[in-house]
């Protein structure tokens, strides 16, 4: 009491030295809005997914970095076919149209363009670093006579025919073919699952469809570059003869799609839901001084949006859409604060009156949505700080800056004869929480959650029918990623290769692992240790069989009419150590593009990936294996189960704290806890509606929904604190009517993201109308039948 | 893998032989033209060109047979070998060494085979699975059509000689040249490949002289089975 004694005073104290200033304040309050919009603005409204995977437990958190990071997840897929061209034209024009429309765009049409004569020649004399000891058994047939005599009889063969040609190098530094058998586990790299080729050409199986895979080079998540490149796609395949189907997939396109229609409700909701209030307003209050109160909502919805940007180093597009509700609670202080000095003989008057609920109000709604910051998901976090910020802007602005602006003793507002006292009739009260609290526990109980993080993003009829179509054409079923990690900006990729090594081994040793169902690119890029093993089984071979090997050759040749000096490359490629396979040697050798889908690194690791079809299912001996070396697997079910888990668990969690928060907090603030009930039977109220509701339309709960649920019990509890002021007298007649445009200008907010496409925005709208309505009912017409306005019994 | 990349070299070759010996002096449907004479070094060409693109609009069947010198470093002497061309339009093929191997490319539409020693040894091959299958006979098929765009976009041609009309090609892209150098074809009156010098980057050079050629003679689908 003493401490709403003194705020009271120094509210007051303020009100009577910015009271000569109340224009320029307005003025200046207008300003200060601009200036936070411009900010907000300025700093950007991005679309990130990744804002919504809940950091707890850590391990998901990072298979959904991994995921974000893996470069296969991120390449486009293009499917093309038109009757009367083949896919390799069509696949050649299409290229050339993208390279166009932005040079700087990977473009796959195929895996083995970059080869050469001078590439194989090379990628040969790196081939002993691939040397494998079940690759050495292969080399013991080199002893063998009659083996040699085949092979050069061979090379006459090829020399003799055209072919020969281009093998002239090839062969005078591999008469005998070991490079073939050095690289043939290079043969069973995958290029992709479910992507053929034909004729140098990404294809399906039916070799019908021309496929692209295009890597794009700006990040995912950003959603401003993502549409410039689907507008790119499409004007490129838009240059394709007439009749071309083409399907396009990837995470860009679901980026651009979600960008745009996130734009497109805040395009649609915003403007409605101000436009409802600012009707609200003229309904209820017509006077001109009423549009003094548009200015709070719209100072804290511009502060909030400012500090969040600058705080969190940008803003995401779902909780400017949030924004909407804070416009509807923000406008209830000042309304609440507009009745009362309204009502009132004098603005201190009125301020004395509002002040006691108005902060029992904030405290409780700024508790509920305080527990929100330590939600495990980054966007309900900053859902919280938003909403922190606008309540407690809305407060500062409604009790400072608002009465300078309001006339007071323009409603004409009857108190009650008695202030300050109510009874409550504590049996059907009682028994009426008693049934609300078993409804809660029991649907509770029956909740469905929804974890799939693909239903919180927009993904319209087209899109997924081309994903639909992409995955009957690659006939696959998805992916699942094994990933190799290694840490550090130097050793980061040694590092990873060493996992990664372990990984192909495991895999093609699993029985339940076809070898053909593997993209790794171990065979052709192993680690430096494995490459330095290779070579000293090389050095070893032929240290114990140079003389015996190369006598067989000289002779043979002879035989045959090769020149003496015919074989020395042959001669100095076994005697000399060759150099290490790296990065760059891989690129030149026209192995780019495997490199691509597999290595993502940043400056302070590399991660290596190795993909196996989603339909692969892995022991759990396997799985131990991987895991012990070091690996993370991410399988889209495995990841789907727990996402579920960890966001049903926090929604649970974080319910269940908002809802004890609002019981402390209104237990202090109306001090009783007989009263409290009153107070929290909106709440109640609203929550098992909204959960009956749930129940009712089979709707799974997701993370947004559950986002809403605090809310609902945070925003509710307002109305039962003001309309207890009322039915006590603290507030006089007109705090009914303000309670009753309070909540419905909070519904105008909430019930326009029932507008909303994207399913965020609509869970939000959702939850929080059936929520706010069904309390509003409770606090306009169950409280009144339940709470006398007469002197309090002693309990 | 090791094949993919040597496509175009053998795809020039082979499509350079087919295309510039459809020309024979008997039994074609065109007569027994001549082949143009040179009025300016550009129409000539262009004219030359041109003259060979018609002949092989009335081709229907080829048969002929060659022989190959090839001098190469990597041997102390020339490797002599025989062999024979069969064409059957639209899309049947065979290129076969008889001596000192035996063994043929045949293609037959978009299925065919290859044989080394025998032709019970055949390994068998779809062009829509085989990409090095694939480009061999789309090419060479391509190249007995005569389609100018094709070869003017990957190799410069030259006529060095219209009496008798001789053209030289030098390939345009890089890859190709590493290998070889330039190929110069001989024709004979009536439009008549006579011989074929390829001349390699690293100093051989491969001889093809063309013999009892036959154009639009029986030749039955089976011969391609």
């Amino acid at each position: 009491m003493k401490f709403l004694n003194s705020v009271t005073a120094f509210v007051l104290g303020v009100y009577a030295q910015l009271k000569p200033y109340g224009k320029l304040t307005a003025f200046l309050l207008a300003l200060f809005t601009a200036v936070c919009a411009t900010s907000t603005f300025r700093l950007g409204i991005r679309e990130d997914i990744s804002a919504l995977i809940p950091a707890n437990p850590p391990e998901l958190s990072q298979r959904f970095i991994y995921l974000q990071r893996a470069p296969f997840m991120s390449l486009l897929t293009v499917a093309v076919r038109c009757e009367g061209h083949s896919p390799e034209s069509l696949a050649e024009q299409l290229a050339e149209a993208l390279k166009a429309e932005d040079p700087s765009l990977l473009v796959y049409t195929g895996p083995q363009k970059a080869f050469s004569v001078k590439n194989i020649s090379h990628l040969c004399s790196l081939a002993p670093n691939l040397l494998t000891p079940e690759g050495l058994n292969g080399l013991e047939t080199l002893l063998d006579p009659g083996y040699v005599e085949k092979a050069l009889a061979r090379d006459v063969r090829m020399l003799i025919s055209p072919e020969g040609l281009a093998f002239r190098d090839l062969i005078a530094l591999d008469p005998l073919g070991i490079c073939p058998m050095l690289l043939a586990p290079m043969q069973k790299t995958g290029v992709a699952n479910g992507v053929h080729v034909r004729h140098g050409y990404f294809t399906d199986n039916m070799g019908r469809y021309a496929l692209l895979l295009i890597h794009p080079q700006s990040p995912m998540t950003d959603s401003t570059a993502a549409s410039a490149l689907m507008e790119a796609i499409d004007r490129a395949i838009a240059s394709l003869p007439e009749g071309t189907k083409s399907f396009i997939s990837g995470s860009y396109r679901h980026s651009a799609v979600n960008a745009q229609i996130v734009k497109e409700d805040l395009a649609r909701v915003l403007p409605v839901s101000s436009l409802l209030i600012v009707l609200l307003f003229l309904l209820f209050i017509r006077k001109r001084q009423a549009l003094s109160l548009l200015l709070v909502p719209s100072a804290a919805f511009a502060l909030a949006g400012a500090c969040v940007a600058v705080l969190l180093g940008g803003l995401s597009g779902i909780v400017v859409g949030f924004g909407s509700v804070l416009l509807g609670i923000t406008a209830d202080y000042a309304i609440h604060t507009y009745f009362s000095v309204s009502g009132a003989h004098s603005v201190e008057e009125g301020l004395k009156g509002v002040l006691p609920p108005l902060a029992a109000a904030m405290g409780t709604t700024s508790l509920a949505f305080a527990v929100l910051l330590f939600s495990s998901i980054p966007a309900i976090r900053q859902m919280a700080l938003f909403a922190l910020v606008g309540v407690t802007g809305a407060f500062i602005f409604s009790l400072f800056f608002l009465p300078l602006l309001l006339t007071p003793g323009t409603l004409n507002s009857m108190k009650s004869p008695k202030r300050g006292t109510a009874t409550l009739r504590t049996l059907p009260a009682t028994g009426l929480a008693v049934f609300f609290l078993l409804i809660i526990v029991l649907a509770f109980a029956c909740i469905r959650t929804d974890g799939d993080i693909r239903n919180l993003a927009y993904a319209p009829q087209e899109l997924r029918h081309d994903e639909e179509a992409i995955r009957g054409i690659h006939r696959t079923n998805g992916l699942s990623l094994i990933v190799a990690p290694g840490n550090g900006p130097v050793t980061g990729l040694d590092m990873a290769l060493v996992v990664n090594d372990a990984v192909y081994g495991i895999l093609r040793q699993a029985e339940e692992v076809p070898e053909e169902s593997i993209v790794s690119i171990a065979p052709i890029f192993p680690s430096a240790r494995k490459q330095e093993q290779a070579r000293a089984l090389w050095r070893e071979f032929w240290q114990a069989n140079t003389i015996e090997i190369s006598q067989n050759v000289q002779k043979t040749a002879e035989d045959l009419g090769f020149a003496a000096e015919a074989f020395a490359p042959f001669k100095a490629w076994i005697s000399n150590t060759p150099e290490a396979i790296g990065i760059e040697l891989l690129r030149s050798s026209g192995l780019g593009f495997l490199l691509d889908i597999s290595l993502s690194q940043t400056a302070d690791n590399t991660l290596v990936y190795t993909t196996l079809a989603a339909d692969v299912d892995l022991s759990p001996q396997t799985m131990q294996a991987l895991a012990d070396a070091g690996a993370c697997i991410i399988s889209p079910s495995s990841f789907r189960e727990d996402m579920e888990q960890a966001s049903g668990r926090d929604i649970l969690i974080f319910c269940s704290f908002t809802l004890f928060a609002v019981i402390l907090s209104a237990c202090i603030a109306v001090r009783g806890a007989v009263k409290s009930l009153a107070v929290l039977l909106p709440t109640l109220a609203g929550f098992t509606l909204v959960l009956i509701l749930f129940h009712c339309t089979g709707t799974a709960v997701n993370l947004f929904h559950g986002a809403a649920l605090p809310l609902v019990i945070a925003l509710s509890v307002d109305y039962g604190i003001f309309m207890l002021a009322v039915l006590e007298g603290k507030l006089g007649s007109e705090g009914k009517k303000a309670v009753l445009f309070s909540g419905l200008t909070t519904l105008a907010g909430f019930g326009c993201l029932l507008l909303a496409r994207h399913p965020a925005l609509f869970s939000l709208g959702f939850v929080v109308s059936g929520g706010i309505g069904a309390s509003l009912v409770m606090a306009i017409w169950g409280l009144p039948l339940l709470v006398k306005p007469e002197r309090m019994r002693a309990s | 893998m090791n094949r993919l990349f040597s496509l175009p070299i053998f795809f020039f070759l082979m499509l350079c032989l087919t295309a510039f010996v459809l020309f024979p002096a008997n039994g074609t449907a065109s007569g027994t033209d001549a082949a143009p004479e040179a009025s300016s070094a550009e129409s000539g060409l262009d004219d030359a060109l041109d003259f060979l693109r018609q002949r092989a609009t009335s081709l229907v069947t080829l048969s002929c047979a060659f022989t190959q010198e090839s001098n190469i470093p990597l041997f102390t002497h020339p490797i002599m070998s025989k062999g024979l061309l069969l064409f059957k339009r639209p899309n049947k093929l065979i290129w076969q060494y008889v001596e000192p191997v035996q063994e043929a490319f045949v293609l037959n539409g978009g299925l065919g085979f290859r044989w080394e020693d025998s032709k019970e040894n055949r390994i068998p091959f779809s062009t829509a699975k085989d990409p090095v299958a694939a480009f061999v006979g789309n090419q060479l098929l391509s190249w007995i059509r005569i389609d100018l765009n094709m070869i003017r976009a990957q190799y410069h041609v030259e006529a060095i000689s219209y009496t008798p009309l001789t053209l030289l090609l030098t390939p345009l892209k890089n890859e190709t040249w590493s290998v070889i150098r330039s190929i110069q074809i001989v024709f004979d009156g009536q439009g008549t490949a006579q011989t074929v010098t390829l001349s390699e980057a690293r100093g051989g050079t491969t001889l093809i002289r063309f013999s009892h050629i036959k154009v639009n003679g029986s030749l039955g689908d089976e011969v391609f089975e």
